[in-house]
């Protein structure tokens, strides 16, 4: 660590050098007359990103397949056998399941396959 | 800048419920904590301390500062935390301080909690946002990044990092569009202002180039060619800028603007392959359009040709670049092929460019018949050069020369240069050494050792030639003779590292680390860090790697541990090294390296040096995992203390093996004795090591923590700390399936390691993978997967196992089983391996296929003999006969590498004496030089 201590060399004083460097730097920001316009522009685009996000959301194929899946229950028996049989993680082997409408001989010869 | 927004900045050094000057010294306190003042900060603290004894916020701080001023103060600090915390639970400062430690400590998980923590209490606290957003895109959660990123900047918007940083959020999410609207935004308030200047011109160039990044990576190259021609006087990366606008003219298909921009690179840089590539992409694909308009074949260019052309009209423009020549080769065969090679490589002879082989070795791999053209013509130099004295290459005479070989001796025409001794025998020296070369990519080992040695009759100096010597006997498996060439040559110059090194590495493929250690140490820092902790903390793989290897061979399994340990760590750190650039690229505005670093990072551990590793491990472990119980204690609970033991009674030792080395002529004691002399070096080494170790310096001056190579240097403690070693095995197994899905190497470890584990489904799958990575069903790899699942079904010793299985897990094997059974036709282990057996002897006695896989069947079906008596009954014998049944001829025969992986790891074939005894016989045989089999020199020359 940096000690101010004796220093040999040059060596002992770049790498004491090098100690001090710190990560502290005063932040840069705007000036007041600024501070209202960028508000004003950020208001803007978050409701219009926001609006955009929502869109995609409900838009995407996969989040469509998602919600699907996420109504499906799967026994947490099952879950367990395929974690523990394919060592996979909880989510991986619900999901697996979910997409072979819980039928476990399909589930786990599909993953074979992966 | 707003007073009130000062102190939200500050939030973390809020001091509260401090008299107002203690208050005021915790707030300096804070800046001398981040200005890595800590003396001083842990003075400060204690003046707080003295006055209100219970402050919480002063208690975490100090035992953060405490933690930063040593690691050995790190239990300490937790508990000074600790006690702050519980003196002031409600401080967002004190969960704040809690999650840095932990942070510190690479622990993201508690630290991201207690940040959550400290949030819940004070939700807008920039400080403790901002350290929250670093662990986000650390750990690559990148929607909690941009959500942490969005309330910053709904908090701040007056900062123009927010909005960077918030853009970054989303191109990390793979939101282009959001990323380039958020900087639009951005942008457009920088407009109404005079504060535009405010950004330095690097700052304001980074951002236009990153913006076309976004726009680029979005496919919207129009947009993205537009912004950068808009931007051209903003953008001081003026090379960055026209490489840029080069590649969108090109996804735009303006071939002709593409080809002038990459004309205009390729002035600048003429060696540029990447622009080469690019222009000759451009030629290709305009000419394919002309074509197909013309709607006439015959007008058609073939790739090579337009290549060609390409080359041969730059290398007009630049007579003096050599990578257009170079690439022309690659397209041209035959006589053109040969008159180019001529004209491009008598300027290296001409000059002495000792890397002229290199040039030629990717043609070497994938073009062998020109590499026969290649050789014709050094012979046809040489034989010159022979016979005329002359200090000049022969007139080129196309192909004449390769059947001629030799006989071409003409002086007609030929350059006069200085016809002095000295030049003809540099280009002699020149021309063989390309030839020794040659013939070792060739495999004519011996050519080339004969070649090498006149060679070094008439040139005995040259460094060059030893180095080349020393890498035939290498490939022969005379690695001793190999260091002492090396060696020899390193002499010739001490001052050089390479040389230097190279000469450690090839004593370690010697199973000398001793050596090794003792010449790096002669370049690593002076002082008193031992060159192995030195090369540690230069986080130097091949080092790692080699030793290891090394150690392996000798059986010192707990210290190849520590090597291999070594390089998991290095890209443990690897990884852990970018948390520094989260912040700064951010605020230097480097953008699009920052995020060219956080792919890499995303695949670093794809380097071949980690898989190499990992591989590594899993062997060890399951090497480990294969010995009798009592020998696993033995080697779990005092290996090393045996090993330790044979070194400080190391002089009887090697006494003892002298004697025995009159008396017998065994090659297999001349190994032991080897190892003794090496461990009795070693011991040396180490007393050295302790003694430095333990003179202690005086406190107060600088101490040096003992480093992670130098605790537990024999990786004694590391593997004592290994509960299960399957278990361990499976772990490392794990990161290869992860990081290389799609190496053979990685399924068939995958495999091996699950039916240890009794998982047979995990077993099927890697079958599976290992199916989809091989172009031939009969890949040994696959055969021999396939014969143990067979054997796995119908073993007696696996019946229990299996009964237990859940039905469904059963039925699912089983039909992977059938599988088997119908697509090989087979209906038994025994018979799959009986025909793969058979294929095998047909194809090594005429076929021309190596021997190399009937080698690894044995060892495949000698490997299930250990726990599966039936099998052993039954197969044995055959196995064995495959292990020493091999033709004699030495176009078919093994390579070295199988021979001696086999060899060095005979303890899982369990051979009997006299088996054992025939294998190293055949292989010496065959492999007359090779030290392993006890051919070649015993010692090595110093």
């Amino acid at each position: 660590m940096g000690e101010d201590g004796e220093k040999k060399g040059e060596r002992q004083a770049a790498t004491a050098d090098l100690d001090r460097v710190t990560d502290y730097v005063e932040d840069r920001e705007l000036d007041a007359d600024r501070f209202a316009s960028v508000q004003k522009s950020m208001d803007a685009m978050f409701g219009s990103s926001a609006a955009a996000a929502a869109s995609r959301k409900s838009k995407g194929s996969k989040a469509q397949e998602g919600k699907e899946l996420h109504a499906l229950k799967v026994a947490p028996e099952h879950i367990k056998l395929v974690m523990e049989h394919l060592e996979l993680d909880e989510p991986a082997a619900e999901l697996a399941l979910k997409r072979h409408g819980g039928d476990v001989r399909a589930t786990l010869h599909s993953l074979l396959s992966m | 800048m707003g007073v009130k927004d000062k102190d939200k900045a500050d939030g973390s050094a809020s001091g509260s419920a401090l008299p107002s000057k203690e208050a005021a010294l915790f707030r300096s306190m804070v800046k001398m904590y981040e200005m890595k003042q800590y003396k001083k900060a842990l003075k400060a603290a204690d003046q707080i301390l003295r006055k209100v004894p219970a402050h919480g916020e002063t208690l975490a701080m100090k035992g953060l500062v405490w933690s930063s001023l040593g690691p050995e103060n790190k239990s300490e600090a937790y508990d000074m935390v600790r006690a702050g915390l519980r003196a002031d639970l409600r401080s967002h400062v004190c969960w704040h301080v809690y999650g840095l430690l932990y942070r510190a400590d690479r622990d993201y998980k508690e630290a991201s909690k207690a940040y959550l923590q400290a949030l819940r209490i004070d939700k807008d606290n920039m400080q403790i946002l901002r350290d929250l957003a670093l662990l986000q895109v650390q750990c690559r959660d990148f929607e909690g990044f941009e959500s942490t990123r969005r309330k910053l900047l709904t908090v701040k918007p007056n900062q123009n990092a927010n909005w960077i940083a918030f853009a970054l959020a989303h191109q990390l999410n793979e939101n282009h569009a959001d990323a380039v609207q958020v900087l639009n935004t951005y942008e457009g308030t920088l407009k109404d202002t005079s504060s535009q200047e405010s950004m330095f011109p690097y700052e304001a160039s980074e951002l236009a180039m990153y913006k076309h990044m976004l726009l680029f990576e979005s496919k919207e190259y129009e947009k993205a060619l537009q912004h950068l021609e808009q931007n051209e006087d903003k953008v001081v990366d003026k090379l960055g800028w026209t490489e840029a606008r080069a590649q969108s003219l090109a996804m735009l298909e303006r071939y002709d603007e593409a080809e002038a921009a990459y004309r205009t690179l390729l002035h600048r840089n003429p060696e540029n392959k990447t622009y080469i590539a690019r222009l000759a992409d451009i030629m290709v694909t305009r000419n394919r359009i002309h074509a197909s308009q013309a709607g006439n074949e015959a007008v058609t260019k073939s790739e090579s040709e337009l290549y060609v052309e390409l080359c041969d009209a730059l290398s007009v423009t630049y007579p003096e670049a050599l990578s257009f020549r170079r690439l022309a080769l690659e397209h041209t065969d035959g006589d053109d092929f040969l008159r180019r090679a001529d004209v491009l490589v008598r300027r290296f002879l001409y000059k002495g460019v000792p890397s002229l082989f290199s040039m030629f070795k990717s043609i070497y791999r994938d073009q062998p018949h020109k590499a026969q053209l290649l050789g014709g013509l050094f012979e046809s130099y040489a034989a010159h050069l022979n016979s005329n004295s002359t200090a000049s290459l022969p007139p080129f005479k196309g192909s004449a020369y390769v059947d001629a070989n030799g006989s071409a001796n003409s002086s007609d025409g030929a350059k006069e240069d200085n016809v002095s001794e000295a030049k003809l025998q540099d280009l002699t020296l020149w021309v063989d050494y390309f030839l020794v070369q040659h013939y070792v990519a060739l495999g004519q080992h011996e050519r080339a050792l004969q070649l090498v040695n006149d060679a070094l009759l008439r040139t005995p100096s040259s460094i060059e030639l030893l180095l080349v010597k020393g890498r035939v006997l290498k490939v022969v498996g005379d690695v001793n003779a190999a260091v002492s060439a090396l060696n020899a040559a390193r002499k010739l110059d001490l001052a050089d590292r390479y040389l230097n090194h190279k000469c450690a590495k090839y004593a370690m493929r010697a199973n000398r680390v001793d050596l090794a250690e003792q010449w790096i140490g002669l370049f690593t820092r002076e002082g008193d860090i031992p060159p192995v902790q030195a090369m540690y903390e230069m986080q130097c793989l091949w080092f790692e790697l080699e030793s290891g290897a090394a150690f392996l061979r000798r059986g010192l399994t707990a210290r190849a541990l520590k090597r291999f340990i070594a390089v998991d760590r290095h890209f443990a750190d690897f990884i852990e090294d970018q948390f520094d650039f989260h912040n700064y690229c951010v605020r230097k505005m480097t953008l699009r390296s920052y995020v060219q670093v956080l792919r890499l990072e995303d695949h670093i551990k794809d380097h071949h040096g980690y898989m190499a590793a990992m591989r590594a491990l899993v062997r060890l472990f399951l090497r480990l995992a294969d010995q009798p119980l009592e020998e696993q204690l033995k080697s779990k609970m005092s290996l090393m203390e045996a090993e330790l033991e044979k070194m400080t009674a190391a002089d009887r030792k090697k006494a003892l093996a002298k004697r025995k080395k009159a008396e017998a002529k065994e090659k297999t004691t001349e190994k032991d004795k080897e190892d003794v002399s090496k461990a009795a070096s070693g011991t040396g080494k180490k007393g050295d090591e302790d003694s430095v170790a333990g003179g202690k310096k005086k406190p107060g001056s600088a101490v040096r923590q003992p480093g992670w190579m130098e605790t537990d240097p024999d990786g004694v403690e590391l593997l004592r700390s290994v509960g299960d070693f399957v278990e361990e095995a499976h772990k490392y197994a794990n990161e290869l399936d992860r990081w290389a899905p799609r190496e053979l190497e990685t399924q068939v470890l995958v495999f091996d390691v699950a039916l240890r584990r009794k998982k047979v489904l995990v077993a099927a799958r890697a079958y599976k993978r290992a199916q989809t990575i091989c172009r031939s069903s009969e890949a040994l790899e696959l055969v021999c997967m396939a014969i143990h699942l067979l054997r796995v079904s119908e073993a007696a010793s696996w019946k229990p196992v299996l009964s237990a299985l859940p039905a469904e897990v059963s039925d699912v094997f089983q039909n992977v089983v059938e599988e088997i059974r119908g697509q090989t036709g087979v209906s038994s282990a025994l018979e799959y391996a009986q025909k793969a057996a058979t294929r095998q002897t047909k194809a090594s006695s005429g076929e021309g296929i190596s021997v190399d896989d009937q080698l690894m069947l044995a060892r495949a079906l000698l490997k299930m003999c250990r726990t599966d008596d039936d099998w052993a009954r039954d197969a044995r014998p055959m196995a064995v006969g495959l292990l020493l049944e091999w033709p004699k001829d030495g176009a078919s025969g093994p390579c070295l590498r199988t021979c001696e992986e086999l060899y060095l790891n005979e303890q899982e074939l369990a051979l009997g004496a006299d088996d054992k005894q025939r294998y190293v016989q055949l292989c010496l045989e065959r492999f007359p030089r090779a030290n392993v089999f006890g051919g070649g020199d015993k010692e090595i020359v110093m």
